[in-house]
């Protein structure tokens, strides 16, 4: 439910955001920072679209505690 | 531009008006009190929680100060929980003053008790344990008390009191007693509290004002089990040992029938652990002062040897004090609720680690010394006694 | 982008805001769980330990001093493999600018406001740290500057408040398991306080005058914060023991608990977490920032200022993925987060600092000093 809320909030904050700052994106001519909010409004909302559909997000934590895995050992000595 | 892109945020505050969970006050129950108690399918709960239109009628209300809501559950979280079906208001425990431990459930042990109250965030820590001796806590908090119309503030103010000026309590609130259970060389006490039914109130007319509550003593633990009660005396002694005094009384006798009384103004204790080939013991060091509250008879306090007379006299009667709650504590008890071991932890580090787990057999013959040493202070506002002859000694 | 200018003593107030604000209210049940009734011994060593760090990065700011971490990986290490190096970095950046809203909401949520949702409060902390971005470094700083002055006086009214609770008792016997646990421990808060200020490397640089007198302000900012955190490991064990300090999610909140001074100064705890509050804030806000930053440089964005909000957006989404639960939060912050802000903030810079010398003194190469921005 909550989730659910949270991405309707955010699908309603992207589109505010996205009317505002397209237009003048495209009339100065800065076509990266167009390219980079595009995108990053998308992740955004496609992150929130997911959440809410109960689908499972990649967790950044799981790929950082998957690299660090091999020193796992050390960490536990130090703690002893 | 940077105005318009701040519309965004500004539109975002809109859903986060604060006060989400806000309790107004007259939509609270305010704990003040909470008894435990075992039963055979979990846990009796007890709470004691103000009346506030009684409160604020000040006098001639009918109604009584604090209303009891009795629950059972199979543990503490969930019989708390089922008073909502009997209150029609929220429940607020952070101002829980009190806990009350049935007897039967402390001689079971408190541990699991003491993990709900750690863990859970509206419980504070700054409240103290009590335990019902002979009763349940049901029972205590059902009785009404004279001068504090609830029950659970008379429960912790002459509580305080009693510590500060007769020395048979303390008060232990939930970091201390965790803090006991955990280290090897310490066990904790607590204090103990009875219903009494004296003559001199039976001429009140309702049976249930004739019952007084009272601390008397305090209950021994091993780990986080009762096993075992102090006298009075004996936990006087026990705070002589720890070091923790109040303003007690003490009364010594002269020639077996002049009566000196002394109020001890601050006693300090220090344990001073030393190892002998690998035998510890212990030396306690007792700093007392005290002033002269009344002399029944006729010794002259001002003549310098009669000072000294009873300076020995009372460093006796401490000396006395402390030798019968450690012999209890040691031969009856078996529990180190002075914390020698801790001394011995602090002082010996290297022969600490080989005592620590034959430590409760190791504690029984534990030798322990005592050095105590008496200052009389002042003397109170006469100085010699007042119906004392010149010439007379 | 370094037109943006701070004077040195915002500086202090950053860096004293990021090395507390990961450390003061959590990470001592941590030390004290590893160096028993020693933490605060640990925690004095690990400040010490720390002054080597801190000198590898004042001499590699000293070096490229208009130029941030992004700016000086890629200067080192070439175009490609600087790219990768800095990428990795600025993921960690972006790592911590989502942890923090969620301890925000994990904290408000089992101390405070148990009822109220996550989101609400991660959306209110998220919208903060947008806005004093969207403000500028200036702000960001000037900010700092008052909430360090509020945070320590109060964390001073705390500690003296609390100090009545305190009983020597409870640090001795000193060094009783010899000093490898201190050592251990000192290890582990090192990766909490020391290694935090990294972060300050994309600031520190580049948007100052005087990167000398920066330097100093740097390292009185490290000392400012990591006193903070010292004291309060410090009183935590002197009050409450190091067995509860070790068991307690929150030490120091549970530490100003105990706070009774009279009948005025007692349930007081609120403050601690105003403190908390306010360092935490200036730590996820500049290591926020400095992803935004070193973002934009490597997409070459002329005005860091666009992605901001979108970026907020997914910020709000990920610090509630980030920890499903606290149980993974507790286990991935000891076995991941410890090696993972060893390698970016000790190896990485130590790193650079060798290739630099190999560059300067075996290859002879004219770089660093005063070079343009790339």
């Amino acid at each position: 439910m909550q989730d659910i809320a949270v991405a309707l909030f955010v699908a309603v904050f992207s589109i505010i955001l996205c009317l505002i700052e397209i237009p003048d994106l495209s009339k100065k001519k800065m076509h990266r920072e167009l390219g980079a909010f595009v995108v990053l409004v998308g992740l955004g909302i496609l992150l929130a679209l997911l959440k809410s559909l109960g689908w499972n997000i990649p967790n950044p934590s799981d790929l950082i505690a998957w690299t660090y895995s091999p020193v796992e050992g050390i960490i536990k000595s130090l703690l002893e | 531009m940077k105005a318009k892109a701040i519309i965004p945020v500004l539109l975002m505050m809109l859903f986060c008006t604060g006060c989400w969970s806000s309790r107004e006050i007259n939509t609270l129950a305010i704990t003040i009190c909470l008894g435990i108690d075992k039963t055979d399918e979990g846990y009796l709960i007890t709470k004691q929680v103000l009346n506030p239109t009684a409160l604020a009628m000040q006098k001639g209300s009918d109604e009584d100060p604090v209303v009891l809501f009795v629950q059972k559950g199979e543990n503490l979280f969930s019989a708390l929980r089922k008073i909502a079906t009997e209150s029609s208001r929220k429940m607020y425990n952070s101002h829980v003053r009190v806990v009350v431990l049935g007897e039967n459930l402390a001689r079971e042990g408190i541990k699991d008790i003491l993990d709900f109250f750690m863990r859970e965030h509206e419980f504070r820590t700054d409240f103290y344990y009590v335990i019902a001796k002979g009763t349940t806590a049901n029972e205590v908090l059902g009785i009404l008390t004279p001068l504090e119309s609830v029950p659970g503030v008379k429960l912790y103010l002459s509580l305080e009191n009693s510590e500060r000026y007769w020395g048979i309590t303390s008060a232990i609130n939930s970091i201390f007693l965790v803090q006991s259970i955990l280290a090897d060389g310490i066990n904790p006490v607590l204090p103990g509290i009875e219903i009494i039914s004296k003559a001199g109130y039976s001429e009140m007319e309702n049976s249930n004002d004739a019952k007084r509550l009272q601390y008397t003593g305090m209950g021994v633990f091993q780990e986080d089990k009762l096993i075992g009660w102090l006298s009075e005396d004996e936990a006087k002694g026990y705070h002589y040992i720890i070091g923790d005094v109040g303003n007690y009384v003490e009364q010594v006798y002269y020639n077996g029938k002049d009566q000196i009384v002394c109020e001890v103004r601050d006693s300090q204790s220090k344990m001073i652990a030393s190892c002998k080939d690998d035998k510890p013991s212990v030396c306690v060091k007792i700093k007392t002062s005290l002033n002269i509250a009344a002399v029944e008879g006729v010794l002259d306090i001002t003549k310098q040897e009669n000072r000294k007379i009873l300076k020995e006299l009372l460093e006796k009667r401490i000396k006395l004090l402390c030798e019968k709650v450690q012999k209890k504590a040691q031969q009856e008890l078996h529990s180190d609720i002075f914390g020698f071991g801790e001394a011995i932890h602090r002082r010996e580090p290297k022969l600490w680690k080989k005592l620590k787990d034959s430590w409760d057999t190791e504690y029984v013959k534990l030798p322990v010394h005592y050095d105590i040493t008496v200052e009389i202070k002042q003397a109170g506002q006469i100085s010699k006694p007042m119906f004392l002859k010149e010439g007379e000694d | 982008m370094s037109e943006t200018k701070i004077t040195s003593r915002q500086i202090i107030s950053l860096t004293a805001g990021v090395t507390t604000g990961g450390s003061v209210l959590v990470i001592g049940a941590l030390i004290a769980s590893v160096a028993k009734q020693d933490a605060w011994i640990g925690s004095l060593l690990t400040i010490l330990f720390g002054i080597p760090v801190i000198w590898i990065y004042l001499f590699l700011g000293r070096r490229f001093p208009r130029m941030n971490l992004v700016g000086m990986s890629r200067e080192l290490l070439g175009k490609w493999f600087g790219t990768i190096v800095a990428g990795s970095f600025l993921f960690l950046l972006l790592q911590m600018s989502y942890h923090i809203p969620w301890y925000m909401g994990d904290f408000m949520t089992s101390r405070i406001i148990p009822e109220t949702p996550h989101y609400v409060i991660k959306a209110l902390y998220i919208a903060a740290m947008s806005i004093a971005i969207l403000y500028g470094l200036e702000a960001l700083a000037r900010a700092s500057e008052i909430f360090i002055m509020i945070a320590s006086v109060l964390f001073v009214f705390v500690m003296v408040m609390v100090a009545p609770n305190a009983k020597i008792e409870n640090l001795q016997p000193v060094l009783e398991n010899g000093l490898i646990p201190v050592l251990k421990s000192s290890a582990i808060l090192s990766c909490f306080l020391s290694f935090m200020t990294i972060s300050m490397l994309m600031i520190y640089p580049a948007h100052l005058d005087d990167s000398k007198e920066g330097g100093k302000s740097f390292l009185k900012g490290y000392f400012l914060g990591g006193g903070i955190t010292c004291i309060s490991i410090l009183m935590s064990v002197l009050a409450l023991g190091w067995a509860i300090t070790a068991n307690s999610r929150f030490p120091v909140f549970r530490l100003a608990n105990l706070i009774n001074v009279g009948i005025v100064f007692s349930r007081i705890e609120i403050i601690v977490f105003v403190i908390w509050v306010l360092t935490q804030f200036i730590l996820s806000t500049v290591f926020f920032y400095g992803f935004i930053i070193g973002f934009s440089q490597l997409l070459k964005l002329k005005d860091h200022k666009r992605i901001v909000l979108p970026l907020a957006l997914i910020l709000l989404t990920m610090s509630e993925v980030v920890f499903p639960d606290v149980a993974y939060q507790e286990h991935w912050i000891v076995y991941t987060w410890v090696p993972y802000i060893f390698t970016h903030g000790f190896v990485l810079p130590v790193f650079l600092l060798v290739v630099y010398w190999v560059k300067k003194r075996v290859l002879k190469m004219d770089i660093g000093d005063n070079q343009g921005q790339k």
